[in-house]
């Protein structure tokens, strides 16, 4: 194998890669990334951990076709400190030579054979959206999917695609993120699938590209995305999602708007002397205005006071600031509605949109009991 | 700070000396002193006979002598004192989560959050000292208010065996008729010049003021007495440990091998694991068993939830799957099996389901009716039908 790659379209890839690949994988050829030089000036990369793949294919100088397998964490370490220009990727015996001009490294290879082989899709796509938004969609739901909890079904979020949209749902148990943007819809995806929190994760940071549409297919159990030259594949898990149309539909009276950074800064100040176990900051609801306090039982109390538009019923009410913070750091429009209910009920936040925009983004927190 | 808070203050009466009038019956109704007797001794403290003749704590035994000739002397047992007091916090603890330990007799709990009003506190103390009563035979006095320094005030105000809720609007009826003296901090020095600007009384005191008692006595000074007149102390109960784990275990004098007995004892466990852990408003996130077999082995193993619970049937479930799955016993059978959880979290700060179980709401609401009803009614008021031997043959109903 001998091939010329540009530094910088490869380093991308490599930072791609580095986000499948297991650190510390029981099995040893996980730790590899596979990379094969073809005629027409082609190189592809290839990284899997058994559950999500990913194949890259990127343009190069093939002066002998050939396949390696090197460890990818030394490999994108080597190439992250190359400066910018033209590498050179020789196989001498059993190492790989990566030369450029007076810099020589040596990568010990590996047998390729002992690979696992992606899956394959055949079909055609289920569905097609934009990369921004995709990755956008990716952005206001993954902070809602739990990280420390067993139960399969809540380790991911739930895809739905509908007549002429796609929608993301998330929840630990205690939240719940729903997004909805106008995708095209191809083929079907029945009881929806639920795609695991680290597929995801790859996928937002794929998808944010402004040149390629994102598209994807669900076939065996498996979900690809691609946009442009990348390839992602998926193993899915079984779809035991909570019945989340219930929580989505409250009737709360107690609805204000409000600025999204006041009421983020806000929140993020008061939440200082939140306690440590709890996170509990209050909300007291009242007309004209929206009390945020705190209180630490060892170091001391704080409150802030905010104008809202509001002319209903007293609320107090208290939630997580985190839960909180985590929907108005990615809400994305000026001011967001709240609907809030009784102190004990589940509270509705929204972003606020013009009339007819496309666009549905809801997100619904169990408020926590008050001392 | 103040707020909303509830804050008890429990009180034992006359602790070492009723320890010892209930250990001792000849000494009931007659002035017993704890101390020791001689020139340099000290009461540390006496029954209220002895209190009659003016007898206080911390007042040298000569004057304690000289006051009341007849007084019974006692040495004090202090490791008994320790190991009843010990019991009586740990009852405290049972209800409150925040407990803060003054000395061996007293302590102050942090209620916020625990009862959802004054009235509720109260009934809470009430439970409290009838239990102190039933099981350790002594009695305690109990205050309840909004902040530490008027619960103190409140527990000495029915003083023994009586309990008072002193909130803001009673100030005037059953703090201001009180000396000065009455404030911690204030001392003999302080309540002197007090009593030389005309303030002799907690009212007095209160009608002044905060700038008239600066140009007296500075301001540090004056901001402190202002505030306690007025009933505003926003010093936290503040608890000096706390709980990392919920267990209970048990040691059988004929080692267990009836899968069926030892399944029964496990849930046993679990239940009275799961009891504390509601009566304290906890929730473990994880499960620990232990178990030691006949030869002295002892193993513990521990699972993570995926939500911390307070539920006996998760926590049974768990501690069975750990038996089961991880617990070698090599045909031996079982000496001691303990269960419990750990990784507490306070109830009040986690946020509850937004998809609760149905099954785990009902057995939640029938726990919740099982240990109401075992505090009126003891412990074994209710209980799952599987803990429950069943009858012996020819004893009829």
């Amino acid at each position: 194998m001998k091939t010329i790659i540009d530094q910088p379209t490869l380093i991308r890839e490599l930072s791609l890669l580095q986000g499948i690949i297991e650190k510390k994988s029981t099995l040893e050829a996980l730790a590899n990334v596979v990379l094969s030089a073809h005629d027409g000036g082609r190189v592809t990369l290839i990284g899997t951990d058994l559950e999500v793949g990913y194949k890259a294919t990127i343009p190069a100088t093939v002066e002998q076709p050939g396949t390696v397998a090197v460890d990818a964490r030394r490999l994108h370490d080597i190439v992250r400190r190359m400066p910018p220009g033209n590498i050179s990727f020789v196989l001498d015996g059993e190492a790989l030579r990566i030369t450029m001009e007076k810099i020589r490294f040596r990568l010990a290879t590996h047998d390729t054979e002992d690979f696992p082989t992606l899956p394959r899709r055949e079909g055609d796509p289920t569905g097609a959206l934009d990369g921004p938004v995709m990755a956008d969609m990716v952005r206001r739901v993954l902070f809602a999917i739990t990280t420390d909890d067993p139960r399969y079904s809540l380790a991911g979020a739930l895809w739905n695609l509908e007549e002429d949209a796609l929608e993301l749902v998330a929840t630990d148990g205690h939240r719940l993120s729903l997004t909805r943007r106008p995708a095209t819809r191809l083929g079907d995806l029945a009881d929806g699938i639920l795609v695991p929190r680290k597929a995801l994760a790859e996928i937002g940071k794929l998808a944010d590209d402004q040149q390629n549409e994102v598209r994807f297919w669900v076939e065996n159990g498996t979900l690809f995305v691609t946009v442009g030259d990348r390839e992602l594949s998926a193993r899915l898990q079984e779809p035991k999602f909570p019945d989340y149309r219930k929580v989505l539909e409250v009737d709360n009276d107690k609805v204000f708007e409000i600025g999204t950074a006041d009421l983020k800064a806000a929140i993020e100040r008061v939440a200082v002397l939140s306690t440590e176990q709890s996170h509990m900051i209050r909300l007291d609801l009242a007309p004209e205005r929206l009390v945020v306090s705190s209180r630490h039982h060892v170091h001391g109390d704080a409150v802030e006071e905010l104008a809202v538009e509001y002319d209903g019923e007293p609320l107090e009410i208290g939630f997580n600031a985190q839960y909180l913070l985590d929907f108005l750091g990615v809400a994305g429009t000026e001011k967001i509605r709240a609907h809030l209910g009784e102190p004990m009920s589940q509270g509705l936040f929204e972003p606020v949109r013009e009339e007819g925009d496309d666009r549905v983004d809801r997100y619904v927190v169990m408020p926590m009991a008050l001392g | 700070m103040g707020a909303g808070r509830i804050v008890l203050h429990l009180d034992m009466d006359a602790f070492f000396a009723a320890i010892e009038q209930r250990d001792h019956p000849e000494l009931r109704g007659r002035p017993v002193i704890v101390g020791h007797r001689g020139r340099r001794g000290v009461v540390a403290t006496c029954s209220y006979e002895a209190r009659r003749f003016g007898i206080r704590s911390a007042m040298p035994s000569v004057t304690a002598e000289r006051l009341c000739p007849d007084a019974v002397w006692v040495r004090g047992r202090h490791g008994v004192y320790r190991e009843v007091s010990r019991r009586v916090f740990a009852m405290l603890e049972e209800i409150a989560p925040v407990v803060e330990r003054v000395s061996i007799d007293e302590a102050y709990a942090d209620l916020t959050g625990v009862a959802r009003d004054f009235g509720e506190a109260a009934r809470l103390a009430g439970a409290l000292r009838a239990r102190i009563r039933r099981e350790e035979r002594l009695t305690a006095s109990a205050g309840i208010a909004p902040c530490r320094f008027l619960a103190k005030i409140a527990s000495d105000l029915d003083k023994p065996d009586g309990q008072v809720v002193l909130t803001l609007d009673r100030l005037e009826e059953l703090l201001w008729p009180l000396p000065v003296r009455v404030i911690p901090g204030v001392g003999p020095k302080l309540a002197e010049r007090l009593a030389g600007l005309g303030i002799r009384t907690v009212g007095q005191l209160a009608r002044r003021t905060e700038d008239e008692l600066a140009r007296a006595l500075g301001r540090r000074t004056a901001v402190f007495l202002h505030r306690r007149a007025h009933g505003i102390d926003e010093r936290p109960i503040v608890t000096g440990h706390e709980r990392k784990q919920v267990s209970e275990e048990r040691t059988y004098v004929d080692d267990l091998h009836d899968p069926e007995q030892i399944r029964r004892e496990l849930r046993a466990r679990a239940e009275g694991v799961a009891r504390t852990l509601r009566r304290r408003g906890l929730l473990g996130r994880a499960v620990v068993l232990k178990v030691r077999d006949g030869r002295y082995r002892t193993v513990t193993r521990t699972r993570t939830l995926a939500e911390p619970t307070d539920l006996a049937s998760e926590i049974f479930a768990v501690g069975q799957e750990l038996l089961a799955g991880r617990v070698d016993l090599h045909g031996r059978g079982v000496r001691l099996l303990g269960l419990g959880v750990k990784d507490l979290v306070s109830r009040s700060h986690v946020t509850p389901p937004l998809f609760p179980d149905e099954r785990e709401q009902r057995e939640r609401r029938i726990a919740r009716l099982a240990d109401e009803l075992g505090e009126r009614f003891g412990r074994d008021a209710l209980r799952p039908a599987s803990l429950l031997r069943p009858p012996r043959r020819g004893n009829p109903g």
